[in-house]
């Protein structure tokens, strides 16, 4: 037999519609048992739960088990498009919240772990007492709370032209035209955007096909979101042990702009993992890395937990 | 004894005392526990009677039924069309029953529903019950209707506009395993099919399955262990096999015409028809000249003031050859049953042969277009009205209507025909597109249905968590017009491409649940916990489809109908006889599909409480 595609989304477990607060439908899976620990995977901009594929898989293979929830963003995967107004901040939160209510019993925490804007909409959820009752720990991957555009370098040489430089990634992000089909050059402009220099070529086929699959219109309604994304007073209430892991190649949330930034705003600050030569993807490039960063948080949780059951004692 | 899952019942002789008087009648009981509400029911038909048809004539009456094995306190209703009373009641009953030696343990879950069946059934009209009984008789028990209302019936008890009656012949228009030989008039009226529908419910074991006010919102396919998650507004429960019979002609479509909502009169739908207003006196506009406005116009033209119906495209109209049937008739099909079944032979073989005139050869409509145009003429004298009336497309390319007090209705002085559709409304003004203005006290929409659209195609989620809405892309497709790739152990009942012009939806409905059944029967064989369709077969299926589609008077007759979808395609019909669609769906032939085994076997999700433990 071939060795399976490691990329390959596996069948969930459990697969719920769940309507947000405004009526959206959001597609969740849910893998593994019940009663284990739970993580929360929390796509990007322009993914899906399959993005995550990878991860799943590490998380699944450790001891001891744990059970994993990953949803499509509103206008991701299979997740319902909303309305052009029913973008935003405030939004991705909601959907978040819809998710913990839908998966986690009551009193039940868990571990978020979101990727770019996935990690956005945890930032964005400081002060907001619904999620942090139930957040345990949280994993940043690849990710910003403010002034991406201004930050990004993937349009090359434009860095020290500040405002051009601004200008042309706002563009990237809220245009709207189709990228597909996946031929070698939209491949190597996406791998050039989103990877690592060294990325083999079955990684970048699985990134082009994520990437693909979204729809231009929630994209490019996101990437406006995106343009002008601050929640440095949101993340600041963030007040969750929080591991932080970045790529050194990353353009589209560059290491140097925004991993300090994160740590110094961020209440509980845990740890910094930066991986040399990975690009933005970092779940989908190492996997196995932001595996075992969740698992430190998992295992904190845990012995959180069982420091709590012994006071009460 | 029968185990608890059975209806038990009596059938025979028994008194009712209704208000301190006593009546000899004749009864059919059946009773079942209800785990909804905790109580055992029972209920049945009083034989017609005409002493007691006289005594006891309108309203609900409180009474008592007894029989020879016991009595009970009983509701006595209204009357059915065929002149039957119903009785109905909860706890003890007037027969034996398990109930008074011991009740059965009920296992429901909450809001009613079992936690698990093998299928679940969307809808109890015409597709749903059938599905019942079919499954009950190849011995699959294990089943749930899942119905939004709180009555059976689908269409024929939504449609409840004056003069609502069925375009085929009662004969042929219902169940060839459940026949009914007590059919007033050769074409029925909407009372009487809703009636019949009630008494097919009534068949051993169906009430007992039946779930009401449980609108499904939606059915999510759960690869993991191979089965659907439904939920709806009661509750939800998991189930092997998913059968929409949610009908096609089951959610009103409405135009949106600016300016209707400060309409200051009464604005209804056909299919939501408001009887709290009274029409009479009254300046109505009618939307539509479809079957359902054909029917209703005459009627409001009696009592209305004023009638103005707005009209896009004049429909064809041929005589309705209606009559009453003969109380020896009757007799007859009661007590010599091959009679009926000869009868039905004799109206399915006249409306059958017609087949080949739809969808080969429309030059054949064209002759019985006379016809038509000779209905019209001896009815509108006016040449500008008969203008007006008369179609510029042919025959059968939308569908042929059938009534004789259409077009003398539309000649009284209080009617008039605007060639036009409806543009927009201002005030209590109605303005057509044509620019004409007519004030009216009350818009009355006979506009149809949402037929290629398919609602429940929103609120199905099958492999990957795409809907069957996305998948399809606004161009709805089947193998068999049936099932759906990436939709495993999905079943339409009415899917696309299986409506027809010239014959009795039902036949189609008959034959699909055959096809359903042995596709159950394939799961049980090959022991595979699902099937999903082959992306190839089903392709196949609809490039022939296609191809038949070609030379039919819908593609060719030059009209644009409810038949046809926004790309121009005709995902509806059948093109072809029903002969050929039950050939076609007599068995699931095991190469079109892909068998789908469940990765885990042993246990299941817990997200909230969802799912459960399996021992």
């Amino acid at each position: 037999m071939s060795k399976p595609d490691p990329f390959a989304p596996p069948a969930p477990e459990a697969r719920l519609r769940v309507p947000s607060a405004d009526g959206t439908q959001l597609n969740i899976e849910v893998h593994g048992p019940s009663g284990a620990p739970t993580v929360v995977l929390i796509h990007g901009w322009t993914c899906k739960t399959a993005f995550w594929a990878p991860v799943i898989r590490a998380l699944r293979e450790g001891a001891p088990d744990l059970r994993v929830v990953a949803y499509d963003q509103r206008g991701h995967g299979a997740s319902e498009a909303p309305a052009p107004d029913r973008y935003g901040v405030p939004i991705l939160v909601e959907d978040l919240t819809a998710v913990l209510d839908a998966t986690l019993e009551d009193g039940e925490q868990a571990v978020l772990v979101g990727h770019s804007m996935g990690g956005m909409t945890i930032m964005a959820a400081g002060g907001n007492e619904a999620i942090l009752s139930r957040t345990a720990g949280v994993v940043l991957c690849s990710t910003g709370f403010q002034g991406l555009p201004a930050a990004s370098c993937v349009v090359p040489g434009l860095r020290r032209i500040p405002k051009t430089n601004k200008r042309a990634h706002r563009f990237l992000l809220g245009s709207s035209l189709p990228i597909g089909p996946i031929t070698p050059i939209s491949r190597a402009l996406l791998k050039h955007t989103a990877l690592g220099p060294k990325s083999n070529k079955p990684l970048q086929i699985a990134n082009a096909r994520i990437i693909t699959a979204c729809h231009p219109k929630p994209r490019a309604a996101w990437g406006r979101v995106l343009s002008d994304l601050d929640v440095s007073a949101q993340v600041s209430k963030l007040n969750v042990p929080t591991s932080v892991i970045f790529g050194t190649k990353d353009r589209l949330t560059p290491p140097d702009a925004h991993a300090q930034a994160i740590a110094d705003a961020l209440p509980q600050f845990e740890a910094m993992v930066t991986l040399t030569g990975v690009g933005h993807m970092t779940p989908l490039e190492a996997p196995d890395a932001v595996a075992s960063l969740i698992r430190k948080r998992v295992q904190s949780m845990a012995e959180a937990a069982e420091l709590a059951k012994e006071s009460e004692l | 004894m029968a185990d608890f899952d059975d209806e038990d019942g009596y059938q025979g002789s028994a008194v009712l005392e209704v208000d301190e008087r006593r009546f000899d009648v004749r009864v059919e009981l059946r009773g079942f526990f209800q785990p909804i509400d905790g109580r055992y029911h029972w209920y049945g038909r009083i034989a017609a009677d005409p002493a007691l048809a006289e005594e006891l004539s309108a309203g609900r009456r409180r009474g008592t039924l007894t029989t020879p094995q016991g009595s009970a306190p009983a509701e006595v209703g209204d009357p059915d069309p065929w002149g039957r009373f119903r009785v109905e009641g909860v706890s003890t009953p007037p027969f034996e029953s398990w109930f008074r030696t011991g009740q059965p343990p009920a296992s429901a879950h909450e809001g009613g529903l079992p936690e698990h069946v093998r299928v679940a059934v969307i809808g109890a009209g015409f597709g749903g019950l059938g599905a019942g009984i079919k499954l009950l008789e190849a011995g699959i028990r294990d089943f749930a209707i899942l119905e939004r209302a709180a009555s059976v019936g689908g269409t024929w008890r939504d449609n409840t506009y004056p003069g609502c009656a069925c375009d085929v012949p009662s004969h042929l228009y219902s169940f060839s395993f459940a026949p009914n030989p007590r059919w007033s008039r050769s074409y029925s009226g909407q009372p009487e099919i809703r009636a019949y529908l009630e008494e097919v419910a009534d068949r051993p074991g169906l009430r007992s399955r039946l779930h009401f006010n449980a609108p499904v919102t939606g059915a999510v396919w759960q690869e993991a262990d191979a089965r659907w998650l439904v939920t709806t507004e009661r509750g939800q429960l998991t189930a092997d096999v998913l059968i929409s019979a949610g009908g096609p002609l089951s959610e009103p479509s409405m135009p949106d015409i600016p300016g209707l909502a400060e309409f200051p009169g009464a604005v209804f739908h056909s299919a939501r028809w408001d009887h709290e207003t009274d029409l009479t006196g009254k300046r109505i506009a009618v939307i539509g000249t479809g079957a359902s406005a054909i029917q209703l116009v005459p009627q409001l033209q009696k009592k209305a003031a004023k009638l103005v119906l707005f009209q896009r495209t004049p429909a064809w109209v041929m005589p309705r050859l209606d009559r009453t049937i003969s109380a020896a008739e009757k007799w007859l099909y009661a007590h010599i049953p091959p009679v009926q079944r000869l009868a039905r032979l004799g109206i399915y073989a006249s409306r059958e042969s017609t087949v080949g005139a739809f969808v080969k050869r429309p030059a054949l409509l064209k002759a019985a277009q006379r016809i038509a145009l000779k209905h019209l003429g001896g009815a509108v004298n006016d040449p500008e009205l008969r203008a007006k009336l008369t179609p510029n497309y042919v025959m059968g390319c939308k569908r042929i209507l059938l009534s004789n007090n259409y077009y003398p209705a539309l000649a009284q002085p209080n009617a008039e025909v605007v060639a036009s559709g409806l543009a927009r409304v201002e005030g209590n003004t109605a303005i057509a597109a044509d620019g004409t203005r007519h004030d009216v006290d009350a818009i009355v929409f006979a506009t149809g249905f949402h037929t290629v659209d398919m609602p429940v195609a929103k609120k199905v989620w099958g492999i990957g968590g795409r809907s069957l809405d996305e998948v399809w892309a606004g161009d709805m497709r089947a193998l068999r017009g049936t099932t759906v790739a990436g939709f495993p152990n999905f079943c339409f009942v009415i899917g696309p491409n299986t409506g027809l012009g010239h014959n009795s939806m039902v036949q189609i409905i008959e034959s699909q649940l055959s096809y359903i059944v042995d596709y159950i029967k394939t799961l049980d064989r090959t022991g595979a916990a699902a099937l999903d369709t082959d992306e190839r077969a089903q392709q196949a299926w609809c490039d022939d489809v296609e191809r038949r589609m070609g030379p039919t008077v819908w593609s060719t007759g030059g009209c644009k109908s409810w038949y046809l979808n926004a790309a121009g395609r005709n995902p509806t019909l059948w093109p072809g006889s029903t002969l050929r669609f039950r050939r076609q769906t007599r068995r699931v032939d095991e190469r079109e599909y892909t068998r789908v085994t469940a990765l885990s076997s042993q246990k299941t999700l817990v997200p909230n409480g969802i799912g459960a433990e399996q021992a």
